[in-house]
């Protein structure tokens, strides 16, 4: 029998609309709908719709724990890079306000005459606060350490030192002190250490910027295992991506469903690394007080002052955890717009 | 609706599997794409559907040349067309409910926005009491006719269906071509690809056939 497509006796029902009561369904499909009682599941009322992107379809544990690791070697450097920028401005300061005259002993001419010579030019000077002479017995027991006590240190012509203090720095003219002092004062050579706040510098310089070296490499690590991990779920989950593309979804919508993911990856990676970074951080303070007198720690203080993680490295690994997580997102959004638009 | 002039695919290197194929959908139309197997159905209903692109000739949808348009500019344009594939294409880890919204959920819709509207449709279909439960325990003809439903449920403006009553029985054969037959009625054009004759016969619409790579249209 055939059926004219307009002919209005057919008995079918019409299409549901807001407005039409649900009685009025009917025969089009099987009665299954006469028959069942009406679904007592609550289904979606108030019931959070199911993921697009399937849990199980990514490697979530294994990214977490990669990202984990990558955030805590991250926090590590940057932990790293505070304690030797905040070192290096304490040797700064330290050696900055400090500065020495030397004056060498020369047959024939009173020593102490050219002290107090030389102290009444360095007091003269603009941004000196104190000029001070260390006496013999102060100048030898510097040398006591190298030499030993056996030696007699009057019989040597060990140079007397005149320590500055100097309250500021950038006042203070040492190429003229420098000057006057070696045409007025026999023997004397003006000391402003310069040469080695150079040198600490330049080695705090160095380290900063391996530990920056070190941090982009963690990142770009961090970055390549998310786009492996954001195409692997993209494989993993090509129906999904196909039947979204038929329902009328763009790319844009695809990247945020995936981005959402590992969004929530990254942050419980970054998080669990940033933790157990913090946490670490406290452990290694807590015991280098502890061994405030052991040789180890007096060397590590000897060379980056007092062991001190100041608050700034807690807020930076904070912040690293979150900028990481973001940068999970991004990569992973970029990275799926980008195979996507390759298949289009 | 749907424009084609002269266009021509080809998978590859391969000989053209379409050749120089120009025909019109108009609105509110219903017609039957037929024609044997490897006759090139389903890749005239993905050109259709901006799934593939051709590699000659002209194709406008909805008034908008496909060839220039860009990824996000495709997606909106679909979402005015319902496609109904032969393996369903549901997905499994979401239930009848979910699979079936997913076209709005898409378009940004809540779920409060779009539960009734998908209630309801689920039920004109007869999976009312099914919707809560995933693709895996349906059998075939509730699983075409969730994928019917998905197609519905944004109200497209044209609805292309492959073989539809490919995995069903004759007396549900019979039943969705009377739910297609209404959809036609409420404004939507209808484009269904069989081989089958049978299910052609029960009803006068225009045909198009294809024949190796040929189209030939029966008014």
């Amino acid at each position: 029998m055939t059926t004219h497509l307009d002919n209005r006796n057919e008995t079918t029902a019409p299409l549901p609309s807001a407005n039409m009561p649900s009685s009025h369904q009917s025969d089009t499909v099987p009665d299954t709908t006469q028959t069942q009682p009406k679904s007592s599941n609550p289904f979606a009322i108030g019931k959070k719709p199911g993921p697009i992107v399937p849990k199980g379809t990514i490697a979530g544990h294994a990214l977490v724990l990669v990202i984990a690791i990558m955030s805590f070697l991250a926090a590590l450097t940057v932990a790293a890079v505070t304690m030797i920028s905040s070192a290096t401005r304490d040797w700064q300061s330290d050696i900055g306000r400090g500065a020495t005259i030397q004056i060498r002993q020369i047959d024939g001419i009173d020593i102490e005459s050219q002290i107090v010579k030389a102290i009444d030019i360095a007091r003269a000077s603009k941004g000196i606060e104190k000029a001070t002479a260390l006496s013999q017995s102060q100048s030898s027991a510097l040398l006591e350490p190298w030499l030993g006590l056996d030696l007699a240190f009057d019989e040597l012509p060990i140079p007397r030192l005149i320590e500055l203090d100097i309250s500021d720095p950038e006042s203070v003219d040492f190429i003229a002190l420098s000057t006057r002092l070696q045409s007025e004062v026999k023997g004397a050579i003006l000391d402003n250490h310069r040469f080695w706040v150079e040198r600490l510098r330049s080695m705090a310089e160095t380290a900063i910027l391996i530990g920056f070296t070190i941090l982009c490499l963690v990142l770009a690590a961090t970055i390549l295992t998310v786009i492996f991990a954001t195409r692997s779920a993209m494989a993993g989950n090509q129906e999904t991506i196909a039947v979204l593309h038929f329902v009328g979804a763009g790319n844009r919508f695809i990247a945020a469903e995936f981005q959402q993911k590992f969004f929530i990856l990254g942050l419980k990676g970054s998080l669990a690394g940033g933790l157990i970074a913090m946490l670490t951080f406290f452990i290694m303070q807590l015991v280098l007080s502890n061994e405030a007198a052991s040789a180890a720690a007096d060397q590590m203080q000897a060379l980056l002052g007092v062991i001190k993680l100041d608050m700034e490295a807690y807020i930076a690994t904070f912040i690293l955890t979150f900028i990481i997580a973001i940068l999970t997102a991004i990569t992973t959004r970029l990275t799926v717009i980008k195979t996507l638009s390759k298949l289009h | 609706m749907i424009r084609f002039e002269n266009v021509g695919l080809r998978y590859g290197v391969g000989r053209e599997v379409l050749r120089d194929v120009s025909f019109e959908i108009a609105p509110n139309s219903f017609q039957f794409l037929s024609g044997p197997s490897g006759a090139g159905k389903t890749s005239l209903l993905q050109l259709m559907f901006l799934s593939l692109k051709p590699n000659r000739g002209l194709i406008r949808v909805f008034g908008k040349d496909t060839a220039r348009l860009d990824s996000e500019e495709l997606a909106e344009l679909r979402r005015n067309i319902g496609f109904v594939f032969q393996e369903f294409r549901l997905l499994n880890h979401l239930t009848t409910f979910e699979n079936v919204a997913l076209p709005l959920r898409v378009q940004g819709l809540s779920e409060q926005d779009y539960r009734t509207d998908v209630k309801e449709l689920l039920n004109w279909v007869g999976l009312g009491h099914r919707m809560h439960v995933y693709p895996p325990v349906m059998s075939g003809g509730e699983k075409q006719r969730a994928a019917i439903a998905r197609a519905l449920i944004s109200r497209p403006k044209l609805l292309l269906a492959d073989e539809p009553t490919g995995n069903v029985d004759p007396i549900l054969a019979r039943r969705l071509l009377r739910l297609f037959i209404e959809l036609h009625r409420s404004g939507t054009s209808i484009v269904i690809a069989t081989h089958d004759t049978g299910l052609m016969d029960q009803i006068q619409a225009r045909r198009i056939v294809l024949n190796d790579g040929a189209l030939f249209i029966y008014d």
